[in-house]
């Protein structure tokens, strides 16, 4: 008899059997150890699900990371120079790149170019205008994976409150654990930006600053 | 061939443009025609000029800009029709007042718009706007003051000193393209000091003036908080234009003409050398070298 039934004029009517309380208890604990264990396998599969998605998600290290750059200066030779800030984070989905994201941040203030006068020109207005754009940014729309070391990110790029679309391909350069144990994940890319396209224009008439700004970025990201 | 487009666009045309209507407005051949006709050319003549150097130089801007000193021009097109309406209708009071309030109001907020959205708490933000259109208005009203009461090469020279060192100031704050856009008012008060001496009628009062207080503010609003311009040169490029009223001292009054002019315009050098002086020992007392 199921403990399901309905008893009429019966209190707990699931309670009674044809007299059987002990089969009809055994009935309840199986009942409720069902239930138990049911529960808990969900628990399990929850907290595992959400361990997974941590996993995948990272959070860029600004100290091991950096943004540098090449300009032509009078068409001689190239000036090298880095952003000290590079902050962001990432989604790895390694089944699915599809799902993946990449959303990184750089402030503009951070230029170093070894030179006091020129960092200050490419922080004012004739440049980078760090006072008015504070941040350059990356938004990831597409990553596919190209092979094993390399996917290929399409995404918004926004310099001086421009936002052009740009396809990088990043290569994935390693992967560990740092000290406290949490996983570590590292990207490089190359790729060339025209300033003008940003409304940069400062010298490139004059044949002063060149028109191709080449970066590489070069990230390490930890687990969250 | 490095520096021929800033000086063709920078210097050259702005100057030939507002030469032109200067000319056109004041007919300097015609030194018997009435003072009041010219007064309408002023704003013309600045208005374009600084728009024509501003396009050759940078592409005209997009509406709306995207960066501050895109505003330039648009503010040179509005300073230009309100100070032609403000020559034509000048002695309509409400209508002199309302124009200079609006555009004293709006100016500030229009090209400080990244400070608010960056760096200012909300109060803050409208205090400072709310003081810089009072300075801004303060100025206006300096500058229209003095082209009212001094007519012929005065003003224009004045003006073309304090203009020059705020070009240079600019420069040496680190920005080369506010000088430049600096350098292209210069060039254009320049022409009016061309047609002022050919005709000394000239006067700048009402629609020049409007055109220089606006460009001028703007652009050294710029260079002040997009640049690095000094807070005290800054003040005292403001300043500087009531140094000329020296030239109503009687003594120097019984002089007379281009010597009064040139005391004048010796009076104002003195803050403007001053506040050029300032980015230029900062800029030499810093250890790296920096050419282009």
């Amino acid at each position: 008899m199921s403990i399901l039934e309905n008893r009429p004029n019966s209190p707990l009517p699931f309670l009674e059997g044809e007299g059987d309380t002990r089969s009809v208890s055994l009935k309840i604990q199986n009942a409720f150890s069902t239930k138990l264990v049911l529960f808990t396998i969900s628990l399990l599969l929850v907290v595992l699900s959400f361990q997974t998605q941590a996993a995948n998600t990272f959070e860029v290290d600004p100290v091991h990371s950096s943004a540098v750059f090449r300009i032509k200066h009078m068409g001689v030779s190239y000036i090298h120079g880095r952003f000290n800030h590079i902050s962001g984070t990432f989604n790895l989905d390694e089944a699915d790149a599809s799902k993946s994201s990449v959303d990184l941040e750089i402030k503009a203030e951070s230029v170093y170019t070894a030179n006091q006068k020129r960092d200050q020109h490419l922080k004012s207005p004739d440049f980078l205008n760090v006072k008015q754009f504070p941040v350059i940014t990356f938004k990831s729309k597409t990553v596919k994976k190209v092979d094993d070391m390399t996917y290929e990110i399409t995404g918004d790029f926004t310099l001086l409150g421009k936002t052009k679309s740009l396809t990088v391909k990043a290569i994935h350069t390693g992967s560990g654990k740092n000290r406290s144990g949490a996983a570590l994940i590292g990207f490089e890319t190359t790729f060339t930006i025209k300033r003008s396209d940003f409304g940069m224009n400062y010298g490139i008439d004059m044949g002063m600053a060149g028109d191709d700004v080449r970066f590489t970025v070069s990230v390490e990201a930890s687990s969250q | 061939m490095l520096f021929l487009k800033p000086f063709l666009f920078g210097v050259l045309l702005p100057a030939v443009v507002s030469g032109i209507a200067f000319v056109v407005a004041w007919r300097p051949w015609q030194r018997d025609a009435p003072v009041a006709n010219g007064i309408w050319g002023g704003a013309i003549a600045l208005s374009v000029g600084y728009i024509v150097g501003h396009v050759g130089l940078l592409g005209w801007p997009p509406f709306p800009p995207v960066e501050a000193t895109q505003w330039l021009v648009y503010l040179a097109l509005a300073s230009g029709v309100f100070g032609l309406i403000i020559a034509l209708w000048h002695e309509s009071t409400g209508l002199r007042w309302g124009l200079r309030l609006l555009l004293s109001g709006a100016m500030p907020w229009l090209i400080l718009r990244p400070v608010l959205k960056y760096r200012w708490q909300p109060i803050e933000g409208v205090v400072w706007l709310v003081g810089l259109g009072v300075a801004i208005l303060g100025f206006w009203l300096m500058l229209n003051a003095l082209a009212k009461r001094f007519r012929g090469a005065s003003t224009p020279l004045v003006l073309l000193v304090v203009a020059t060192g705020g070009s240079v100031t600019l420069l040496l704050s680190g920005s080369a393209m506010l000088g430049q856009l600096g350098g292209v008012l210069t060039a254009a008060l320049g022409a009016s000091l061309v047609i002022a001496w050919w005709n000394p009628t000239l006067s700048l009062a009402h629609g020049a003036t409007s055109v220089v207080a606006i460009l001028l503010a703007g652009l050294w609003m710029s260079g002040y908080f997009y640049a690095e311009v000094p807070v005290v040169s800054a003040l005292l490029l403001v300043v500087s234009p009531a140094t000329a009223w020296i030239g109503q001292v009687e003594a120097i009054q019984r002089l007379g003409g281009w010597k009064v002019a040139l005391i004048r315009a010796a009076a104002v050098c003195i803050p403007v050398a001053v506040a050029v002086a300032i980015p230029l020992v900062a800029s030499l007392s810093s250890a790296d070298s920096y050419g282009y």
